[in-house]
């Protein structure tokens, strides 16, 4: 299989907090969902990807190839968006088509009047004018126009409101549909990664706790809801996390073993109540 | 780079008109005066402060950040900063040796060429200098913290000279020869200058972490 980004072993300290030991590949034409919650460590794994800090140890490779320095062939192929915008007040569309096409090889300045277009973003109009849906999107439109084959969100999608976020998806789906682009997309909205994404990687700590399929990963989970009386007749091997509430407890476990348990209340998880569980419930 | 320059001279356009307003003020100011050492004085602070706040701007925007995402190198972004300050540099050199030729045929008496020119190039130089050590400042202490760094620094020794000739009575004067050797090579003394600021600050930016 080929792998558009491998991380290996990556680890980067800050005194306080720590990546500790942090492994996961992203396919080639796939899309994975980098979930965690806030402090988790999900920008700067990212920033370690993209050079924007320097690892402590481990390895990064893009496009099959380790990276070192500048990285800069391999930039040629990265679009980047983070939260927030990246551009100085009195730019215009046009004036960033004009710097970025000189910067990147295959800038392509039909596709990028093609988005704002699609987008409705006036090309004459200052950045500071703009909504934030609309700085988002064009940093997007930016992204994309020069055919990256990897493109890295950095909670891009939150403050949108949701038709705007849904504009934005749809152009990840046809962005995707050659399987030739990959997309990492962190993001706190759990339910846009749930319809997008292909791979779910989930980070706390600093640690990452999860890295598979989203299919698998949410069809080999169940939550397991009784009252407390009947939660002692749960064998704790089976437990990955508990959680209680006034109504009684919830348990979160592997299909497998919920299986022994057919008498109790048993439903799929989101990918949200799997976050939850892992990092509200606790360790039996 | 070339996009970066490019994106730089945009800035200027857009934020600058205020700083460009001014320049035309002074430059007006130093018509009036007769003199054209105002008018090099004055693109060499317009100039140092153009380049300082291009690096400030970015910072603001959060473009610094996503720069260091783009294929450019960390190198090539702090070399285009240079070349900017040289390019705002060497247009105020041309508007300066433009208002040379415009005294020189509007008060042919009083305009002495070879000083003009020599203050000129002197001012020149002098900019470079103070850019040299403006950049590295910026990059490692931003451009606030920087401001007020260069004032001490350029204080300093003038302060100094100022104490020690008070209190010890002491004299400074050079002579002829060196100030002609000073003026004829100040523009070299420049470019040394901002080759190793270049360095300098080349070395911090790629430790920087953003």
């Amino acid at each position: 299989m080929e792998y558009s980004l491998q991380v290996e072993h990556l680890c980067k300290s800050y005194g306080s907090f720590a990546l500790q030991d942090v492994n996961f590949s992203l396919p080639k034409g796939s899309v994975m969902g980098f979930i965690g919650e806030n402090g988790a460590g999900k920008t700067t794994v990212i920033k370690c990807i993209l050079g924007m800090v320097r690892k402590d140890s481990g390895n990064i490779k893009l496009f099959g190839q380790e990276q070192r320095g500048d990285m800069l062939d391999a930039k040629q192929d990265i679009g980047v968006v983070f939260d927030g915008s990246n551009f100085h007040d009195p730019m215009r569309a046009t004036d960033i088509a004009a710097m970025m096409e000189k910067i990147y090889r295959n800038w392509d300045n039909t596709l990028f009047e093609k988005y704002l277009y699609q987008f409705q973003i006036p090309s004459h109009k200052l950045f500071k004018e703009f909504s934030r849906g609309m700085k988002m999107k064009l940093s997007i439109a930016t992204a994309i126009s020069h055919h990256p084959k990897l493109l890295i969100l950095d909670e891009a999608t939150s403050g949108l409101d949701p038709i705007v976020r849904d504009e934005i998806l749809d152009v990840f789906f046809e962005l995707i549909q050659d399987e030739e682009h990959s997309i990492l997309m962190s993001s706190h909205i759990t339910s846009d990664l749930q319809k997008i994404a292909d791979y779910i990687t989930f980070i706390h700590n600093g640690r990452i706790l999860l890295s598979e399929e989203k299919d698998l990963m949410l069809e080999n989970y169940r939550i397991l809801k009784c009252s407390r009386s009947q939660a002692t007749k749960i064998a704790k091997k089976d437990i990955i996390r508990r959680r209680e509430n006034e109504f009684g407890c919830e348990f979160l476990m592997k299909t497998e073993c919920a299986a022994r348990y057919r008498e109790y209340l048993s439903e799929q998880p989101s990918l949200e109540d799997i976050m939850l569980f892992y990092v509200k419930g606790e360790l039996v | 780079m070339t996009g970066l320059l490019k994106k730089d001279f945009r800035l200027l356009a857009m934020y600058g008109k205020i700083l460009l307003l001014m320049m035309a003020i002074f430059l007006l100011t130093a018509v009036f005066m007769e003199t054209v050492t105002l008018a090099a004085g004055v693109i060499l602070i317009m100039g140092l402060r153009m380049t300082v706040n291009t690096i400030s701007y970015d910072d603001m925007s959060h473009f610094s950040e996503y720069s260091v995402t783009l294929p450019v190198s960390r190198t090539a972004q702090v070399v285009e900063k240079y070349l900017f300050s040289c390019c705002i540099l060497g247009i105020g050199a041309g508007i300066v040796a433009v208002l040379n030729l415009v005294f020189r045929m509007m008060f042919p008496e009083s305009t002495d060429m070879v000083e003009n020119v020599a203050s000129t190039l002197l001012c020149m130089a002098l900019g470079m200098v103070l850019i040299s050590l403006m950049i590295p400042l910026v990059y490692k202490f931003g451009a606030e913290k920087a401001r007020v760094l260069i004032i001490l620094i350029g204080m300093s020794p003038a302060l100094l000279i100022f104490l020690l000739a008070g209190d010890t009575g002491l004299e400074v004067s050079i002579s002829e020869r060196i100030i002609f050797l000073l003026f004829s090579c100040s523009p070299l003394i420049g470019l040394v200058f901002m080759i190793v600021s270049c360095l300098i600050s080349i070395r911090i930016y790629q430790n920087k972490e953003f």
